[in-house]
C-alpha cells in the first residue's frame, strides 16, 4: 500500500512537471511542434492592432453618432469585444481593432471594408422602383434548406406587411414576376415570384456560403448608415502596453513561485503538495485560455491572479486547519481527516463568494467586465479543482503512507502566550 | 482594549483618503477622469524610425499640467509614427511637443492635430459602478444566508468603503481614472475586501460554535492574527506579481498595477479596520441574527 502510493505519487508529480513544460515550453516532434501558448490571442493593450480612419460624406453631429453606434454592433457580431470607435475632427471616425499577430482575425482590410457597407438594404422589381426598404425590414435570419443552401430569410415589420403581401401580388400578375433583392446597390438575388406571401416573410438564396450568410444577415440587421463612409486610412497600430504579455506571465509565476516557497517552508510535505496544486492551477488554466482562443487583455492576468490568490488561500486554509489537529497530538491521519472537514467549509465559502461574483458579471456582459469574468470563471474553476480535488487527492496518497517521522509535516512553531499561531 | 466602535477609525481613515483625493484633483494639476471618459486631442507625429513610448512619455511629464492624461501608441505600417492622445490641447501645444520629441528623435516631424469626441462620456464608469454594487450584493446576500445578517451587513460597509477609498487612492498616487485603472481598483478592493471577511466570517462562526456567548473581539485578537497571517501570505503573493509589473512594466501597465494595488490595500483595510469591528459590534449589540440559530443550537449540543 505504501509502495503503491509512493509510485502513484512519484507519477503524479512527473506528470505534473511534464505537463507544465508542455503548456509553457512547449514540445517539437519534428516538424510538428505543439505550443499551446502560442495559441494565446492578445487584445489591443497586449497585442496592438489596426487603427482604420473612415470618412463621412455631409457629416454632422446626428449621422456620426448613428454610424459609430452601427459600426459597434457590426463589431460586436463579428465577436470583437475590445475595440474603440470614436470621432476624430470633423467628418472622421476611427476604429481600433485588435487584429494582431496572435489573433483569431488576422485580416484587417476586410473588416474595414465590412465597416464601409452602407448596408442599403432593399427590394426592387424589375423596373427599379423599390417596392420595401431598409426601414420596413425587421429582420433577417439564416436558414439551411434540405439541398445544404443557406438561404436568408427576411421578415418586414408589422405595418409593412400588407405592403409587401400586395407588391408581391403585383409583381405576380405582371409580365416580368421577379422581385429584385439589393444590398448596396449590388443585387444579391433575383427571386421568382409564384405565389403570393401570406405572412411577412420570405427567402431567397443568394448563393452564400454558410459564413457569408452570416455576415449579411448581420450587416442588414445592424441597420443603415444615414449617410455613406469611405475608408480614409488605414494603418497598424502598437499595443498600449507594449508587448507585455509575457511581463504579465513572468509576474504571476513569480507570484506563484513565492508563495510555494512559503507553503514548502512552513508547512514541509503538505505544502509541497500544495505546491504541486499551485503548479496544476497555472498549468490547467493556461492550457483552457489557449484551447478556447479566448482573447488575452491585462484584466484577463488579473482575473487568473485573484485565482491564483484563491489558491493559495485556500491551501494556507487546509494546511493551517490540519496543523492545528496535528499540533493538538493527533496523528497524521486523524489530524487530515478533521483538519481538511473544518477548512473546506470555508474554502468553499470563498469559492462561492467569488463565484456569485463571476455570476453577476458574466450577466452583465459590458466590455471589460466580460472578459474579466470569462476568465475569473474559469480560474475559479480550476482553482477549484486544484485546492479540493487535486490537493485532496495528493494529500491522500501521503496520508496513505503515513511516514511517523513528524518533521516531515510541518515546520516547528512557537505558541503564543493567547494561543494563536505565529 | 476597548473595541467598541473602532470602525470608526477604519471609516474616518478612509474617508480622508477620499477627501485629500477630492482635493488633489480639485487642486491640483490632474484631472480627475483621464481620457476614457472625456473627449481628447490627438497629436500626430511622424518619428521616422524606431522608437520607444517611453521616451515619448518623457517628454510628455514635463507638459502634464497642460495637457492633463496622456497616451501615447506605435502607428504605421513600421509603427514609426506616434500618436498621441492629450485631454487638453492646441496645435501650438502640439507643434511644442512635437519639437521636444525632436529633440530625442531628430527626424520627427509634426504631421497633424485633430479633436477626438468622446460620446460614451460618464457612462461606462456608471454602469461599471452599478455592477459591481450588484456583484456587492450578490455576495452579500449569500453572505447573509451563511453566515447570518451581520456578516452581510459588515461586509457590504467594508466593500463600498473599501472600492471607494481605492479609486481615491489611486488618484491620490497620481493614476487618472480610466477604464482601466477604474476597474482595476475597483474590482481589486471589492475582491480582497470579500476574501477576507469570507475568511473572518468563518473564523468568527467556528469560534461562536465553541460555545462562547461571542466570539472574539477582532483585531488584534489571536483568530484575527491567524486570518492575518493566511491572508498576509496571499496579499504577498499579489504584492510580488503586482511589484514586478510596476518595476519592469512601461506607463500604462505600471498605472494598471498601481490601482490594483490601491484596491488591494484598501480592500485589506476595509475588510480589517471597518468590516470586523464593525461585524462585531452588531453581533455585540445583538441587533441582528448573529448565528443561524439551527446551527447554533446544533454546535451548543
Amino acid at each position: 500500500m505504501k509502495v503503491r502510493n509512493l509510485i502513484i505519487l512519484i507519477l503524479v508529480a512527473a506528470l505534473l512537471f511534464a505537463g507544465a513544460y508542455t503548456v509553457f515550453v512547449g514540445l517539437e516532434f519534428g516538424y510538428k511542434s505543439f505550443e499551446p501558448l502560442r495559441a494565446l490571442s492578445y487584445d489591443m493593450n497586449l497585442g496592438g492592432g489596426a487603427a482604420i480612419t473612415y470618412k463621412m460624406k455631409e457629416a454632422d453631429e446626428a449621422s456620426i453618432r448613428a454610424v459609430i453606434s452601427i459600426m459597434e454592433t457590426r463589431l460586436q457580431d463579428k465577436g470583437i469585444l475590445t475595440y474603440s470607435v470614436t470621432r476624430e475632427g470633423e467628418d472622421r471616425i476611427q476604429v481600433n481593432i485588435p487584429v494582431n499577430s496572435t489573433s483569431k482575425m488576422s485580416d484587417a482590410a476586410q473588416i474595414a471594408d465590412y465597416l464601409a457597407e452602407t448596408g442599403n438594404f432593399n427590394i426592387r422589381n424589375t423596373a427599379g422602383d423599390v417596392l420595401i426598404e431598409r426601414s420596413e425590414i425587421d429582420d433577417v435570419f439564416v436558414y439551411e434548406d434540405t439541398l445544404g443552401k443557406f438561404v436568408l430569410y427576411v421578415s418586414v415589420k408589422k405595418d409593412s406587411i400588407a405592403k409587401l403581401q400586395e407588391a408581391a401580388l403585383e409583381v405576380k400578375e405582371s409580365n416580368d414576376p421577379y422581385i429584385e433583392i439589393y444590398l448596396d446597390d449590388v443585387e444579391l438575388a433575383s427571386v421568382y415570384v409564384t405565389s403570393g406571401i401570406d405572412e411577412g416573410t420570405f427567402g431567397f438564396d443568394a448563393g452564400y456560403t454558410e459564413y457569408q450568410a452570416n455576415e449579411a444577415a448581420d450587416l442588414i440587421n445592424s441597420g443603415m448608415y444615414p449617410k455613406g463612409v469611405s475608408v480614409f486610412e488605414e494603418k497598424d497600430l502598437g499595443p498600449d502596453m507594449g508587448e507585455a504579455g509575457s511581463l504579465f506571465m513572468a509576474a504571476l509565476g513569480a507570484a506563484a513561485a513565492v508563495a510555494a516557497l512559503y507553503l514548502i517552508l512552513r508547512y514541509r510535505v503538505p505544502g509541497l503538495l500544495g505546491s504541486l496544486s499551485i503548479l496544476f492551477y497555472l498549468t490547467l488554466t493556461a492550457f483552457l485560455i489557449s484551447l478556447m482562443r479566448m482573447t488575452v487583455t491585462p484584466w484577463a492576468f488579473a482575473a487568473v491572479g485573484a485565482g491564483l490568490i484563491l489558491t493559495v488561500a485556500s491551501q494556507i486554509c487546509i494546511h493551517s486547519d490540519i496543523r492545528k489537529e496535528f499540533d493538538n497530538g493527533k496523528n497524521i491521519r486523524a489530524s487530515y481527516r478533521s483538519g481538511y472537514g473544518s477548512a473546506s467549509k470555508t474554502v468553499l465559502d470563498l469559492f462561492a463568494v467569488l463565484f456569485f461574483a463571476f455570476l453577476v458579471f458574466v450577466v452583465s456582459a459590458v466590455e471589460n467586465i466580460t472578459n474579466f469574468s470569462y476568465f475569473l470563471g474559469v480560474s475559479i474553476a480550476v482553482s477549484y479543482v486544484s485546492s479540493v480535488v487535486v490537493n485532496r487527492f495528493l494529500y491522500s496518497l501521503v496520508v496513505g503512507m503515513a511516514p511517523e517521522k513528524t518533521g516531515l509535516y510541518f515546520a516547528a512553531r512557537k505558541v503564543s502566550a493567547e494561543g494563536s499561531e505565529e | 482594549m476597548m473595541f467598541k466602535k473602532k470602525y470608526v477609525i477604519g471609516l474616518l481613515i478612509s474617508l480622508i483618503v477620499m477627501l485629500a483625493a477630492v482635493g488633489v484633483s480639485l487642486l491640483g494639476p490632474m484631472d480627475f477622469l483621464g481620457l476614457d471618459f472625456t473627449d481628447s486631442f490627438i497629436i500626430k507625429a511622424d518619428i521616422k524610425e524606431e522608437f520607444d513610448e517611453e521616451t515619448i512619455y518623457g517628454v510628455l511629464s514635463s507638459y502634464k499640467s497642460r495637457t492633463g492624461d496622456t497616451r501615447v501608441e506605435k502607428a504605421g505600417d513600421h509603427l514609426d509614427q506616434a500618436v498621441i492622445r492629450v485631454q487638453h490641447g492646441n496645435e501650438e501645444l502640439a507643434k511644442e511637443i512635437v519639437g521636444k520629441i525632436a529633440e530625442k528623435y531628430e527626424n520627427a516631424a509634426y504631421r497633424g492635430f485633430v479633436s477626438e469626441r468622446n460620446y460614451s462620456g460618464m457612462s461606462p464608469l456608471l454602469r461599471y459602478s452599478l455592477i459591481v454594487l450588484l456583484a456587492v450584493l450578490a455576495v452579500c446576500v449569500f453572505l447573509a444566508v451563511r453566515q447570518g445578517v451581520a456578516f452581510a451587513a459588515g461586509t457590504f460597509f467594508a466593500i463600498l468603503f473599501g472600492v471607494a477609498a481605492g479609486v481615491c487612492l489611486t488618484v491620490l498616487v497620481a493614476v487618472p481614472i480610466g477604464v482601466g485603472s477604474y476597474m482595476g481598483s475597483v474590482l481589486s478592493a471589492f475582491l480582497s475586501a470579500a476574501v477576507l471577511l469570507t475568511l473572518i466570517g468563518g473564523k468568527m462562526k467556528e469560534e461562536a460554535h465553541k460555545g462562547d456567548e461571542k466570539p472574539e473581539e477582532p483585531l488584534f485578537s489571536p483568530v484575527m492574527k491567524g486570518v492575518a497571517v493566511k491572508g498576509g501570505i496571499a496579499a504577498a503573493a499579489a504584492l510580488v506579481f503586482l511589484a514586478l509589473l510596476i518595476i519592469f512594466g512601461g506607463t500604462q501597465v505600471k498605472a494598471f498595477a498601481v490601482s490594483l494595488a490601491a484596491g488591494g490595500i484598501t480592500g485589506v483595510f476595509s475588510a480589517y479596520m471597518i468590516g470586523a469591528p464593525l461585524i462585531w459590534e452588531i453581533m455585540e449589540k445583538g441587533k441582528t441574527a448573529r448565528l443561524k440559530p439551527r446551527k447554533r443550537a446544533k454546535a451548543i449540543r
